[in-house]
């Protein structure tokens, strides 16, 4: 299937300003997302955002669906979903 | 005397006369606060009504206002919260700082929705407001303690623990103008706040209460609030800040250009993810809650276990003040920043303007401004971090180069002279605090134009925006979508910073915590919570308006100090292409016209291009003659 990954603000910066259409298997869940992330992505990403060895990002990047964070990796993706990543500003 | 025609409300302020000792209760104004709804917006009123210009802002005759809003109710999402308003010494013109804990709450427990201070104490004096009763206690057993020791000296006094303490430390005392006042770990630090109290000889105000403030619909207040508390939860920005408080931003903000650094020579320095990576793994101890009630729990505890800059577990590390401490000075020891900020909030001291001003003598040194007998073998290089609690502490206690570094770097460059004015970073005389206008050019506009000055609370919205994305549910007001909005462009960027500082003021007005706007609360939820409170009909196009009114009152209130259009401007150096760091060849990243991003601004808010007032037509629809 293939969903799209939508990054916000600063995030465009690495993942790019347009939706960027990723293949997944049939049944997939926002692990396998994280997984195809790495492969693509994970070596240029700077290590305050992605950990490599984890597999994982750092600090406060979210993924998003509908609006509303998802934190739950086990959560099923299906095939023309949106998903969003953004990165949480934080600063005061 | 409490107002009845209001609900909601505790109905009485406070009005201390600290010459004579004297505090008597009077009745809140139902017209002025259906008008100014509270916090920054009522202080504003009373203000502008009762101080006269030039009035000196360390004289007896200043007033500093103590403002909570409808919403400073512990239930409510961001609720602890409370304002100080006044005069400052730091600039001369308005000025506001906003502290969270327990105070506000408990100051409406107690029968006050506000504290009117004016005069000077013969001799130091602290308060206890408790119970619709305010105490005058001796307190010259108090000077010289720091804030933590005084705090608990007066909690032990009155025998319970339990008191919401505000209290000055020896910086305030020393009339220090980037002086705070604080609330335990939290600071009203900004605009010299503490100087004003340390004048008036007002050591401390205790505060305690058991009154609950009478709910026009509670059935309806309580599913508001809780329908607010349910969206606030799955928002990344609420999520964000409580995993990892506001020091978490650091990294992002260096890389993406929004962490001035070496004293605003660049926007970016490339240290920020290694002084972060030490904070997390050496300081951070877990995060809370800075008053009861609070879910977000933003704060943070921390330490440093041992070595030269050992400190006590105590609640601090945030971003404006940990950044002040190392790319403003070019520190890449964080043990030195945490130890540094945490002398801050001993001795009362604006972490922000105390970064700053170290920054500037740095700069001073490195052009060797300074004279060898002023500095006393200090070495003020760049990057000293050993230099930086000895600094702090001369500040404080007005000691060696102290004495001028504590008037604030506008005026510590009109002492220094030599042509030190263009190392000194402020607007209208307030330093600039952690966050870049070259990584969102609508941060310049807000910058040039915010009431109290280049300020960290009320022009960050313009960043969070263009830069962040955020929109506070504010574009079916008319604010332009974000996404859409590119963040080094110049276009539009005047206008939308007048919608987004309406927006934005809100918070101190109605009592609460910013942050929660920035994690999910909408302009709709707080009119909502604050229908149902008072059982007044109000919508957020209502809210949008009082805010407008108050932003043009203060900005009367600073027009009659003598502020014109010419004081709109951000330093020349904060307009530059960075001079080093990621973003030095990035030609977009300076800001160019900055001149027609304010002509935008001008002529959207309805003020004078070339004086700066707001226009007869303005004042009349904002009903302000």
């Amino acid at each position: 299937m293939k969903i799209y990954l939508r990054s916000i603000a600063d995030l465009c910066d690495y993942f790019g300003k347009a939706p960027q259409e990723i293949e997944l298997e049939e049944v997939a869940m926002l692990q396998d997302l994280l997984l195809e992330i790495d492969r693509r992505w994970g070596n240029d990403l700077p290590t305050y955002l992605w950990d490599p060895a984890k597999k994982q990002f750092r600090g406060s990047v979210y993924f998003l669906i509908d609006k509303e964070v998802v934190q739950d990796l086990r959560t099923p993706l299906n095939d023309g979903l949106q998903v969003e990543l953004m990165k949480a500003l934080v600063g005061g | 005397m409490t107002n009845n025609e209001l609900t909601g409300f505790a109905g009485q302020q406070l009005r201390v006369n600290l010459d004579i000792w004297e505090a008597f209760a009077e009745p809140i104004s139902a017209e002025m606060t259906r008008k100014y709804l509270g916090g920054a917006g009522y202080a504003a009123k009373l203000l502008y009504d009762e101080l006269e210009k030039d009035t000196d802002p360390l004289g007896a005759d200043n007033i500093m206002v103590l403002a909570t809003g409808p919403l400073s109710l512990s239930q409510v999402p961001g609720g602890g919260s409370l304002t100080l308003c006044f005069k400052s010494p730091l600039t001369d013109i308005w000025g506001e700082s906003r502290v969270g804990g327990d105070s506000a709450p408990e100051l409406k427990r107690a029968g006050f929705d506000y504290v009117i201070l004016k005069g000077a104490s013969p001799e130091p004096v602290y308060l206890v407001i408790q119970n619709g009763e305010c105490e005058f206690k001796k307190a010259a057993h108090l000077l010289g303690m720091p804030v933590s020791e005084k705090s608990a000296a007066i909690r032990k006094e009155l025998g319970d623990k339990s008191f919401a303490v505000l209290c000055i430390g020896p910086a305030g005392e020393n009339r220090v103008k980037i002086s705070s006042v604080m609330s335990d770990d939290r600071a009203a630090g900004r605009c010299g706040g503490g100087a004003v109290w340390g004048a008036k000889n007002l050591l401390a105000i205790a505060i305690k209460g058991a009154k609950n403030i009478v709910v026009a619909d509670p059935d309806r207040f309580k599913k508001s609030v809780k329908n607010t508390h349910a969206i606030i939860k799955k928002n990344p920005m609420f999520l964000g800040l409580k995993s990892a408080g506001t020091i978490g931003d650091i990294p992002g903000n260096d890389d993406g250009g929004d962490w001035p650094t070496k004293n605003w020579q660049s926007n970016s320095w490339g240290k920020g993810p290694a002084l972060y990576d030490h904070y997390e793994a050496n300081n951070f101890i877990k995060g809370f809650g800075c008053y009861k009630g609070c879910t977000m729990a933003c704060a943070r505890w921390v330490k440093v276990k041992d070595g030269k800059y050992s400190t006590p577990e105590h609640g601090g590390a945030e971003y404006e003040s940990i950044s002040c401490f190392t790319a403003y000075v070019m520190n890449e020891n964080m043990d030195a920043a945490v130890h540094s900020t945490y002398l801050c909030n001993e001795y009362g001291l604006d972490t922000i303007s105390t970064g700053a001003v170290i920054a500037f003598a740095m700069e001073c040194f490195e052009h060797a401004l300074w004279k060898d007998e002023d500095l006393q073998g200090l070495n003020l290089q760049w990057g000293n971090s050993e230099v930086l609690p000895v600094l702090v502490k001369q500040i404080a206690y007005r000691e060696g180069i102290g004495n001028v570094l504590a008037e604030g770097v506008r005026n510590a460059a009109k002492l220094l002279g030599q042509g030190s004015e263009r190392f000194a970073i402020h607007v209208k005389g307030l330093e600039g605090p952690a966050h870049d206008p070259r990584s969102g050019k609508a941060l310049a506009v807000a910058y040039a134009t915010g009431n109290r000055g280049m300020c960290h609370i009320h022009p960050v919205e313009a960043m969070a925006w263009d830069r962040g994305k955020l929109d506070w549910g504010l574009m079916e007001y008319g604010l332009p979508d974000p996404n859409n909005v590119e963040r080094w462009d110049e276009n539009r960027k005047g206008s939308a910073v007048a919608m987004l500082q309406n927006g934005l003021a809100l918070p101190d007005i109605v009592g609460t915590c910013k942050f929660y706007m920035y994690g999910g609360v909408t302009i709709d939820h707080l009119a909502e919570m604050i229908s149902a409170l008072t059982g007044w009909d109000i919508d957020g196009q209502e809210l949008l308006k009082s805010s407008e009114r108050v932003i043009n009152l203060q900005r009367l209130f600073n027009i009659r100090e003598g502020v014109t259009a010419i004081d709109d401007q951000i330093p020349e150096r904060v307009k530059a292409v960075p001079g080093f760091g990621k973003y030095s060849k990035e030609e977009a990243c300076g800001i160019s016209n900055l001149k027609d991003m304010l002509l935008e601004f001008y002529q959207t808010r309805g003020w004078d291009p070339v004086s700066g007032k707001p226009l007869q037509s303005k004042l009349k629809e904002m009903d302000l003659i």
